[in-house]
């Protein structure tokens, strides 16, 4: 959805256009959808702040001051939802700082496993296993990357960093994920040097 | 192949692979869809502009001893409420500013399921109420009606 659309979606859908909500809801499901997986958030709960995020939409339709930038204020707003329900959840590991993105972490959160993504090839394999390998923030932070494109505004706005560091902090967790393909042995196929 | 284009091809790899994960289950977005039939058309609107969980930072919202406080404000009324936890059961402790008696009712509901009116009960010439809340955890909102006839409805929270 190009950024006029977006704006002119959102205010027909303040309007009572409801074909207008519901494109809306198709375009930015997957960026909600993975700022609460990005919280090591279990299945029920991503699925409660993704919930919210619309309901807090719903009630703030007719007062959205910039509404090109919905992307960005759905992506805080998912932040704050799932922040909210970490902290409701017995409240340990909150990841609002940057030195998370340098601890390793094991958690149970909705992320399938490859068994169940049925990666038949090998390549796809290595690549999943190292990618769950990462530290928390980097595999939120590429997930993000993977459903938005540049120039980031709403990665920025969901993990609560400056736009400025988001490219830097991509190379290095991509960098992360290269070096660890190369511990478990897998040849890096697309050129990308291991130094 | 320099640095930043071997980056993008590997994210390109990786998007492949991650692509099946990173689609929200459809149930949701169905769910989303559906909840535009909760749009409040005949009452203001009380935003949430506290939660103690959140914003009275870390350290005080996980100190499990204090209470849950919320406020929802509207031009008209700031409604207070604090989540009584008791042995006998959930209740909302609440308090108008500025002080009105008005009438008040506990809604309770799930997206795409209608909501029902689970309490009911009156604000005193001090402002102050007492609801009784679910056992279940569930969406709330309260709504209320002003002396004047006017309705104010809370933004839904899941209490």
């Amino acid at each position: 959805m190009e950024q006029s659309s977006v704006a002119d979606a959102v205010r027909r859908a303040a309007d009572g256009d409801r074909a207008a909500w519901d494109a809306l809801v198709a375009n930015f499901s997957g960026l909600v959808w993975s700022v609460a997986l990005g919280h090591r958030l279990g299945p029920a709960d991503s699925a409660e702040v993704v919930q919210t995020t619309w309901l807090r939409l719903l009630e703030n339709l007719d007062r959205i001051r910039e509404p090109e930038r919905i992307g960005g204020w759905l992506a805080t707003t998912a932040r704050h939802e799932s922040l909210r329900l970490l902290r409701m959840r017995s409240r340990e590991h909150l990841t609002d700082d940057e030195a998370s993105f340098d601890a390793t972490t094991t958690a149970t959160s909705a992320a399938a496993s490859p068994e169940e993504l049925l990666l038949d090839r090998d390549r796809d394999r290595s690549l999943w296993i190292a990618f769950s390998q990462l530290p928390e923030r980097c595999r939120a932070l590429l997930r993000l990357v993977i459903i938005v494109a540049p120039p980031y505004t709403e990665v920025a706005a969901a993990l609560d960093m400056p736009i400025g560091s988001i490219g830097p902090t991509r190379a290095r967790c991509l960098d992360r994920l290269r070096r660890l393909l190369a511990t478990a042995g897998v040849t890096d196929a697309i050129g990308g040097s291991v130094t | 192949m320099d640095g930043s284009a071997a980056d993008d091809a590997l994210l390109a790899e990786l998007a492949e692979v991650l692509r099946p994960q990173l689609v929200p289950p459809p149930e949701l977005v169905e769910a989303a869809k559906q909840s535009y039939t909760w749009r409040t058309v005949d009452a203001e609107l009380a935003r949430l502009t506290h939660d103690s969980l959140i914003d009275d930072g870390p350290v005080l919202a996980r100190s499990s001893g204090q209470p849950r406080i919320l406020t929802f404000e509207v031009s008209a009324v700031v409604i207070e409420v604090e989540v009584d936890t008791t042995p006998s059961g959930r209740r909302l402790l609440g308090q108008l500013v500025p002080a009105v008696e008005m009438e008040l009712e506990v809604h309770v509901g799930e997206v795409g399921q209608d909501e029902t009116v689970t309490a009911t009960g009156r604000s005193d010439a001090l402002g102050r109420f007492v609801l009784p809340l679910p056992k279940q955890r569930g969406l709330v909102r309260l709504r209320c009606t002003l002396p004047d006839g006017a309705a104010v409805e809370t933004a839904r929270i899941r209490l």
